[in-house]
Order: structure tokens, then sequence, then C-alpha cells
């Protein structure tokens, strides 16, 4: 069996095909248990789950990346990530499946092409004819704490 | 020098051949999130993320943008690979075959214009490394 660090979660938000390591993803979970968050929360907190007894944030990727048409597909599911110092999770519209790490082609991102200095994202990788939006999650949490 | 002239939205273009690495015809483009304005789609070419410059001198946005493009000169700029769409390119200038530069005009921004005159014809020279604006460092 192939160890955690060799494994990627390919999923889909507005037919945009990203992709993030497994080592980092604690649970998949349905989207029906979700409450509003409160008055305090910051950044791209939309929602708050309840999750093995914590609070944790659940943010807007998609409002993250700009794709302000994007309305949340029925079908999603919760991707619930480690985080540096609680759980936190995004929202995804189609889970395509776990892959092989090898199996992609990571393509580094000039800096020139970006819109912000800081993005949440600096890499795609090439699987099956498309680029992925790859996202190394530490960097990913930071960008959705800090943005909003 | 030599120039690879082009066609995009009713204006005849040309870029200098020594910046063109390649001619790509109907390349597969991809939308990716957070890119600036100036970038529409990106091709994959030699290993690496190539952005389309939504427009340039001449030609406004959504008509340098209209739909896939059927060829895309991927360039080498100072700060890196651009790709610039066109809807035909005429044809690569002969070595030794003689450009008439006209007089330079005044650009609103970036810089002055080189019209070159080939075979009867006028056409834009793009200056590739002032497509985009590159903020210092």
């Amino acid at each position: 069996m192939a160890d955690a660090d060799q494994l990627r979660i390919v999923f889909r938000l507005a037919n945009l095909g990203l992709v993030m390591p497994v080592v980092d993803l604690m649970a998949i979970e349905d989207t029906n248990r979700l409450v509003p968050p409160s008055d305090e929360t910051r950044g791209w907190v939309r929602a708050v789950l309840e999750f093995r007894g914590l609070q944790i944030p659940v943010y807007d990727l998609a409002a993250c990346l700009g794709l302000t048409e994007h309305a949340p597909a029925e079908s999603g599911r919760l991707l619930v990530f480690c985080g540096s110092d609680r759980p936190w999770a995004i929202r995804a519209d189609r889970i395509e499946g776990i892959i092989a790490a090898a199996d992609l082609q990571p393509l580094d991102m000039p800096a020139y092409l970006f819109a912000t200095e800081r993005p949440p994202y600096r890499r795609v990788a090439w699987y099956r004819g498309e680029p992925l939006v790859s996202f190394e999650p530490e960097q990913l949490e930071q960008s959705l704490q800090e943005g909003g | 020098m030599r120039l690879a002239l082009f066609r995009n939205a009713g204006q005849d273009l040309a870029v200098s051949l020594d910046l063109v690495l390649k001619v790509l015809q109907e390349p597969p483009v991809f939308g990716l999130p957070l890119l600036r304005t100036c970038f529409g789609k990106v091709l994959v070419f030699e290993d690496q993320v190539v952005p389309l410059v939504r427009s340039f001198p001449g030609v406004p946005e959504h008509a340098a943008e209209a739909g896939p493009p059927q060829i895309v000169l991927v360039c080498e700029a100072e700060f890196g690979r651009i790709g610039i769409p066109a809807e035909k390119v005429e044809r690569i200038t002969a070595p030794g075959e003689r450009l008439a530069r006209l007089e330079p005009e005044a650009q609103a921004a970036g810089g002055e214009e080189e019209i070159y005159h080939v075979s009867g014809q006028a056409y834009r020279l793009l200056n590739v490394n002032q497509l985009i604006e590159i903020p210092a460092i």
C-alpha cells in the first residue's frame, strides 16, 4: 500500500481541477451539517462545521480563487485538513479520486503570472492532459485565513 | 532583422523573429485562477506554463481574446515567456528582405510604436518586452 505521502486527492471546483496532498487530509464530510459562522470569523470563512467535537472553519475556496460566479454544487463534499493548529475544511463540487503523486508532472508558475504577490498556489500539476491547481496545505491555509 | 507577420482582430502585426520560440496551431488552452488581468488563458509549452496576452496596443481586449486562439506565437520576453494569439500568421520575412521602418509614432503607454512596411503592407511591430508591465522587485 502506498504511503500517504505519495498520494494526492484530485477534486473539482467550478470545473477547475485541483490537487492536494492526502497526508494532511483527515476526512471527507457531507455538507449537511454546516452552520453559519460567528461574527468574529475572519478570512474566507463562510461556515462552521462540528467535527469530532470541534467547531472548525469551512473556507470559501472558490471566493479565494476569484471564482465569483461559482455556485456550490448540491452534491459537494467537504475536505477536512489537519491544519497548523486546528482542522479546517474547504468545499469541493466533486471529488475525482486519489492518485499517485508520481502520476503528476509538477509545473512551476512564474511569479509574473499572478495578480497578487502571495497567491494561494504557485504550481500546477499536469495530469491527463490538463493542469491541476496544486496546493500546499500550509500555504493554502494561510491564504484562506488572511483573505476575505 | 526578420519579422513574423501575423494578423489579429483586423490588425496587421509583427514581432521580431528572434523572440519567437514556436508557432503553435490551435494549442490546448486552459483557465487558471488569480492571474494578472493582462493574461487570459494559459498553455503548456516545454513543461512551462505560458500565459496568453489578452490584448496589445491597437487591439481591443475583447477582440484579442475572442474564442480559443487559432494560432499562438510563443515568445521569449525579457521577463519570461508569453503567448501572443493570432488569427493567421502570414509569413516570416526572408533573410535580407527589405523592411522599411516608417516614422515612429508616440504611443499613450509603453513607449514608441514602430511601423514597418513590408511588400507594400504596413505592420505594427509589437515590443514583446513591453506587452505587460512587470512590477519592479
